[in-house]
């Protein structure tokens, strides 16, 4: 018996090891990588935000690189932005995409899921990834899972688990009521207490400053909803919105919430598809060049 | 792992059960037999209980009965006596499986069996939740009174270990059934620690796992999503389907047995090998002595030679053959696809037998040899290809899915491109059963796929080998599924 538990213990510290060997390696390969991560060259307007603002399309914008990504939180473009203005000088401009949406609730539940963190996870700072793993919302397993696929991914890979891309929706189904609704329930209806993300308003605070420190522009992008979604959205929303971004000057405020009317652009109320990306990516287009 | 109320093999709560029972065993009731056989007892009524405590109940109904019908057979001489202790044994136990197991499709096609003549008959069926594991228990049990009657084996006259042999929490739910003349008397001895034996069975736990959690849940996923959607898919994406289906069925209760078995030998029992790489067979006769031995030698013991086997003319082979078949296929459920199952198997089995070709494979395919040669990878083949065939009654939901299933293989779409999204989703899956299909193959001489592995290599590299296991198994680990075979 001794024999076996012997052995037994043997071949747990083996895997053990073997477990924190990989894992260090691919943590310290990815901060090797993160220290000088390069975005296409020479841009000088960066595009950055959720999957609402993923729909710009960088390919038809000059020195544009758009880095948006589904789900993702003011707090994580925060991370992002301080690594990428670190090693990409070349960067004038930011635009920021935030709607009434990023500061409910709501999104603080992307931020702790476990799939959503895992993509950011080699950015964040040590502090805040041993908290998240020791967070009661976040699954383990999940995690450690995305640990490993992502992190060797992006060693291997040139795309990274953090920087985003354009993703053009090609849905053509039209919202009706009820979806949107749906929607507005889900975004701005939850059932903690706290109605706020202070998590977002903190970080979008974080993101001015951090702008202003590497002297780039940031522009806020509002990007167009259903005007049904727009009447639908409570109005303490919209105030808390104007109140978090009031710092910004107009010419800062790009808002493009009501540009867009029709509803076949619109295929859930609040996410552009590819014939309302293509107008909205030239109007952009337009307003870059009038910089 | 799983998070479950129930304790399956693959969840947290056994993963803890286990190390608790095995330490209890080996360190603190160890001394003694009495306390150790008494442990197992409690511990598999825990494990039970665990689904449901009401099930309990049954159990220990079923066990009160067959140790004490055993017990009175011991003494009794009377020959007609005799024969009703072992009716009240057979009534009992196949009673408790009748009304739990069929009573509703019994009920079902009486209703409509009526009305096909015009007589309208109104009866409810009830709803009753099948016991887990109970077509195992039952066979288990009642073949330790037919040995009893049959004289082959000695009543036992002790209650706890009789408990703990009907209730043993390894093979409890989903077999091995055990013949009492194996497993009753290893209860009887002291068992003693071997570092071999439970080395082994960890090594065999480990490749149930994989099996379970790598290949039939990954195949269960796409085997879902195509049988459920099955009439807007294309006849190739339906064989992909059906095949996908073929390996879960093998990897989920080939890997439960591989999981019973090797936690049985850490705690010093040895129960007999229920798979034996029934894939590899060169006809349906050898994959039938390959696939699930312990439930084919238990009708071929219990019912086929009793009613006369091999034995006799072409009527009585054809006979026995359908008898055992058909009720093989309605053991596992109540349902007609099930039975269509068995009877197609029958059919695939009655040519061999009937040209006396049913015993001609009896050793490993390609023995002392790397490679099969092209005949034995034909028949493998074609043999494989019934097998997948016959499946496809056995997981459609009933026999209108599972005509218009076949119905659409045989027609102009089984020359399409499978579906792209499918096929490009489950292409891991795909590359992981051929590296399960490589390793089976490598092992197909021995008790399960690993267990010669790298075992004469130095020991860094069994290591190795092991740990890539585990992280395949929690890498490409499927979405949990329930075990098939608990339903049954």
């Amino acid at each position: 018996m001794n024999y076996f538990l012997k052995k037994l213990l043997e071949f747990t510290l083996f895997f053990i090891s073997i477990f924190l060997l990989i894992s260090i390696s691919i943590n310290f390969s990815n901060n090797l990588i993160l220290k000088n991560i390069k975005l296409k060259k020479n841009i000088k307007h960066l595009i950055i935000g959720d999957s609402r603002t993923q729909i710009f399309d960088d390919s038809i914008l000059d020195d544009c690189q758009n880095i948006a990504q589904g789900s993702e939180s003011l707090y994580f473009s925060y991370l992002k932005l301080d690594k990428l203005l670190k090693s990409n000088q070349s960067i004038k401009n930011v635009y920021l995409g935030v709607s009434y949406h990023s500061f409910s609730s709501y999104f603080d539940e992307y931020t702790f899921n476990s799939n959503v963190v895992s993509n950011y996870f080699f950015i964040l700072p040590y502090k805040d990834k041993i908290d998240f793993i020791l967070n009661d919302d976040i699954n383990i397993k999940g995690l450690i899972k995305n640990f490993f696929i992502k992190g060797v991914s992006n060693i291997v890979s040139k795309k990274k688990s953090y920087i985003g891309h354009s993703y053009i929706h090609s849905s053509d189904r039209k919202p009706t009521e009820k979806s949107i609704q749906l929607r507005i329930s889900k975004q701005f209806t939850t059932e903690n207490s706290l109605n706020y993300s202070n998590l977002n308003i903190l970080y979008f605070d974080k993101i001015v400053e951090l702008c202003s420190k590497y002297d780039v522009e940031l522009f806020i992008l509002n990007t167009p909803t259903h005007s049904l979604h727009h009447k639908k959205t409570p109005k303490k929303y919209i105030n808390k919105y104007l109140d978090v971004t009031s710092n910004i000057d107009n010419h800062h405020m790009i808002r493009f919430e009501n540009i867009l009317k029709d509803e076949m652009f619109l295929p859930d109320g609040d996410h552009i598809n590819k014939f309302g990306a293509n107008i909205i990516s030239f109007k952009l287009k337009t307003f870059i060049n009038n910089e | 792992m799983v998070y479950s109320l129930n304790m399956i093999f693959n969840s947290i709560d056994f993963a803890i059960f286990l190390p608790i029972v095995f330490i209890l065993y080996w360190f603190v009731t160890d001394k003694n037999l009495s306390s150790q056989n008494f442990l197992i007892v409690v511990a598999s009524y825990i494990f039970y209980g665990w689904w449901d405590w009401r099930f309990l109940l049954l159990i220990i109904f079923s066990t009160i009965v067959d140790f004490t019908i055993g017990h009175k057979l011991k003494t009794e001489q009377n020959q007609i006596k005799r024969k009703i202790l072992l009716w009240s044994s057979i009534f009992v136990n196949l009673g408790f499986l009748g009304f739990f197991k069929y009573y509703n499709f019994f009920l079902d096609n009486f209703i409509t069996a009526f009305s096909f003549f015009g007589t309208e008959i109104k009866a409810n069926t009830l709803n009753i939740i099948l016991p887990v594991g109970i077509s195992f228990y039952t066979f288990q049990t009642l073949s330790y009174t037919i040995d009893v009657y049959k004289k082959k084996l000695v009543p036992s006259t002790d209650y706890v270990a009789f408990s703990a042999f009907v209730s043993f929490f390894p093979q409890l739910v989903a077999g091995p059934i055990e013949r009492a003349t194996n497993l009753l008397p290893q209860f009887y001895k002291r068992r003693e620690f071997a570092y071999s034996k439970a080395a082994d069975g960890m090594r065999q736990i480990l490749w149930g796992l994989f099996k379970k959690i790598v290949i039939a849940d990954n195949c269960a996923t796409y085997a879902n999503e195509i049988f459920n959607n099955s009439a807007d898919m294309n006849g190739s994406t339906l064989v992909l389907g059906a095949i996908f289906f073929t390996f879960q069925i093998y990897g989920d209760f080939s890997g439960y047995s591989d999981i019973a078995i090797g936690t049985s030998r850490l705690f010093g029992f040895n129960l007999k090998q229920n798979f034996a790489t029934p894939y590899f067979s060169r006809d349906i006769g050898e994959f039938w002595r390959r696939w699930h031995i312990s439930l084919s030698t238990w009708f071929r013991d219990y019912l086929y030679i009793p009613i006369g086997g091999s034995r006799g003319g072409t009527w009585m082979k054809v006979r026995n053959t359908f008898a055992i078949f058909l009720v093989s296929g309605f053991w596992h459920g109540a349902n007609w696809t099930f039975i269509i199952w068995g009877a197609l198997n029958a059919i695939y089995f009655l040519p061999l037998l009937l040209t006396n070709n049913n015993r001609n494979n009896l050793e490993i395919v390609a023995k002392g040899k790397s490679l099969p040669s092209f005949k034995e990878l034909f028949l493998i083949l074609l043999t494989f290809s019934l097998t997948v065939f016959a499946w496809i009654f056995f997981r459609a939901d009933n026999l209108v899915h599972a005509i218009s299933y076949v119905s659409e293989i045989f027609s102009y779409s089984l020359f399409d491109v499978p579906n792209k999204l499918i096929l490009k989703k489950s292409l891991t899956t795909i590359f992981l059963i051929v590296l399960f299909i490589f390793i089976e193959w490598i092992g197909r001489r021995n008790l399960y796929g690993i267990q010669k592995l790298f075992f004469y290599n130095k020991r860094i590299y069994r290591y190795v080998f092991y740990c890539l296991l585990i992280f395949i198994i929690f890498w490409f680990g499927g979405k949990e599924q329930q075990f098939i075979y608990f339903q049954f």
